[in-house]
């Protein structure tokens, strides 16, 4: 038969059964233990011994007819249009030649969000992210460098998952009183333990390696209620994006995403302590899923100083991001300019009073 | 609503660079009058003789070109209704009283009501501490209730000019063992006097300069606070690290839910002790400030004889 040992959650020194008091005892900090204290740490125990378990299925897509994926010579983007679209520009490097090649076609995707924001929409979301942003170099502003924003499909994978996660948080109240000579502070330790599911529903990653994560989970989320079943006549005039991050790729992103996130929902419900921390977890997904969709996005690119910027509007809410950059002489300019003004009146008094 | 912050800002240099000359104009009450007029020795109760008072002038002038710090004795009959620290005390600062700009000092009260005091001002924090006031009473005392007057006056000189003398080669006096620079009182050490004496000052050329860099500093942090600011503005991507916004709407079921008290500490830290510096404690060293009517810094003793 298997020895159990349980250690003291105290001072960490092994514990044994004290006949007297009929509970485990630390000999070390002669702490002691009931029965319902030591199943708790075995639950500790055995949430921090079980590893996460993700289960996902395979899902498999066939090819859209009637399109055209243009290759960009410089980035090596791949882009996709339908026969009427042409194609100016590569969307990711600015590169205005791109070659048509019938050769590939796409994955028909599951869904696709339509455009819901026209290019005058996208210009004017621009308009206003650049509004009070002092240290923007002109270019940026420039009307005529906001016409070249294209509208993109941009390819994600939106993942289904149910989650079942048990959680041991450590939790302290604190207590404190005094002598004439000392102060006193208790520390009252709990372990506490939550178990809990819930469902997660098309949480999105893209799917594309040159659109950068960060801005794409930036002009999160989409309303899914738009979510239409694919059709290729939507792809009119606009261009997509054939998606080169596989699903599974993405997995990793996406599972801590829940796990962060049932993990959150789960400390959410302890209450009434002083201090609450996340001790051990153990998460499992089950019935995992994933779809492949398209969603609008207007990409802005501009090249400044020799560095790429990319901003990205999401094309159905609006919701912009990005990174502009400093310009140097304004952001020189402005500090000496606000020090000077704060500082001349002061010192202008200073040498008339003193 | 930028312009009103700016001019929030503004403000706020402009009020912090005046608190301080403005404490000074608190602290200077009267300003220190033509010194050769200052009477040293003031026997308005007439209890020395003028061969005294002039022996006691000249023994005080020494001192005075020796050290720049002001030694004064008056003698009166009655108080006005005042305690003999108070009367001390606005007597030296209203009459001019005090050497340079910290007014620096020592004065002699002796009442014919039997009430005596010692009573100090800027340098003489330093040089006359709590113990120092007490050892030098302790020998004052016995003269003045015998009436020695001049004795006393001769002793109060004497002792003062040690103590000063003490103080300026860097260990004043104090209770015996304790090291020159646990002497003093944190509250009112050497840098309190400092900041006491950049107050009152009228200001000098470098102070000028120190302050309009002061001004330019305060400036470029703000100035740099806004900048910083503005460039936070100019990114607004991250990656997500949660998932909530996909949380299919009452999917979360709590399916169980423990809390176990598992085990107490306590921890026990000594209380902090009082200052042992507050107060006249004269058993820890140090110096003891009050302020008179004026706002000015005293020290002093004194009582009944």
């Amino acid at each position: 038969m298997e020895q159990l040992t349980y250690k003291c959650p105290c001072c960490g020194a092994p514990l044994a059964f004290d006949s007297e008091s009929q509970m485990l005892k630390c000999a070390s900090c002669l702490n002691k233990y009931s029965p319902e204290q030591m199943e708790m740490l075995a639950k500790d125990n055995e949430t921090n011994t079980r590893q996460d378990a993700f289960e996902w299925a395979e899902c498999t897509n066939e090819e859209v007819g009637h399109t055209v994926t243009y290759t960009c010579p410089s980035c090596g983007g791949e882009i996709v249009g339908d026969e009427n679209t042409v194609a100016a520009k590569c969307p990711y490097c600015d590169n205005p030649t791109v070659i048509a090649d019938n050769a590939g076609g796409m994955l028909k995707p599951d869904y696709i969000i339509p455009f819901k924001l026209d290019k005058a929409a996208a210009k004017e979301a621009l308009r206003n992210f650049y509004k009070g942003k002092r240290l923007l170099p002109k270019l940026f502003s420039d009307e005529n460098h906001m016409e070249d924003i294209t509208g993109l499909y941009v390819p994600f994978w939106l993942y289904d998952s149910d989650t079942d996660a048990s959680c041991t948080f450590d939790g302290v109240r604190t207590s404190s009183w005094s002598d004439s000579n000392y102060i006193y502070t208790k520390t009252d330790h709990f372990l506490i333990s939550r178990e809990g599911s819930a469902r997660f529903e098309k949480i999105p990653a893209d799917g594309s390696k040159k659109m950068s994560d960060e801005l794409m989970d930036s002009i999160e989320p989409f309303n899914y209620a738009d979510c239409e079943a694919f059709n290729s006549a939507y792809l009119a005039g606009f261009l997509a994006d054939k998606y080169d991050v596989s699903a599974q790729d993405n997995l990793p992103r996406t599972n801590t995403r829940i796990k962060n996130s049932i993990t959150g929902l789960l400390e959410n419900t302890v209450s009434g302590y002083g201090g609450v921390t996340l001790k051990n977890s153990s998460v499992n997904l089950r019935n995992g899923q994933y779809k492949y969709a398209l969603m609008p996005v207007w990409i802005l690119n501009t090249k400044w100083n020799g560095k790429l910027f990319t901003y990205a509007v999401n094309g159905q809410t609006g919701k912009i991001a990005g990174e502009l950059p400093v310009d140097k002489k304004k952001y020189w300019g402005g500090l000496l300019g606000i020090a000077a003004a704060l500082a001349a009146p002061v010192i202008a008094y200073l040498l008339c009073t003193m | 609503m930028k312009k009103i912050t700016a001019y929030f800002v503004l403000t706020a240099v402009f009020l912090i660079t005046l608190i301080f000359p403005a404490a000074g104009e608190i602290l200077s009450d009267v300003p220190a009058a033509d010194r050769t007029s200052l009477l040293w020795v003031n026997d308005e109760a007439d209890i020395l003789t003028s061969e005294e008072e002039n022996l006691l002038t000249g023994k005080i002038t020494e001192f005075i070109s020796e050290y720049d710090f002001d030694c004064v004795i008056l003698t009166v009959n009655d108080l006005d209704n005042k305690s003999a620290r108070d009367y001390a005390d606005d007597y030296y600062d209203y009459n001019g009283y005090g050497a340079g700009d910290g007014r620096d000092g020592i004065m002699f009260l002796i009442s014919t009501t039997r009430d005596y005091w010692v009573s100090g001002r800027g340098y003489a924090e330093i040089a006359f501490t709590d113990y120092g006031i007490e050892c030098m009473n302790n020998e004052l005392v016995n003269y003045l209730s015998a009436d020695m007057y001049y004795s006393a006056c001769d002793r109060f000189i004497d002792i003062s000019r040690n103590y000063v003398k003490s103080a300026k080669e860097g260990n004043p006096f104090d209770i015996s063992g304790s090291a020159p620079g646990e002497n003093y009182n944190p509250g009112y050490s050497y840098d309190y006097y400092n900041d006491y004496n950049d107050y009152s000052a009228p200001a000098t050329g470098s102070e000028k300069v120190m302050a309009c860099a002061a001004a330019l500093i305060v400036a470029f942090v703000i100035s740099a606070i806004i900048m910083t600011i503005q460039k936070s503005k100019m990114k607004n991507k991250a990656i997500a690290v949660r998932a909530e916004d996909y949380l299919v709407k009452d999917s979360f079921r709590l399916s169980a839910s423990r809390d176990t008290f598992m085990y107490s500490t306590v921890k026990k830290v000594p209380k902090p002790k009082e200052n042992p510096n507050s107060g006249s404690h004269p058993g820890a060293g140090g110096s003891s400030v009050h302020h008179s009517s004026s706002g000015a810094g005293h020290v002093g003793g004194g009582g009944k004889f």
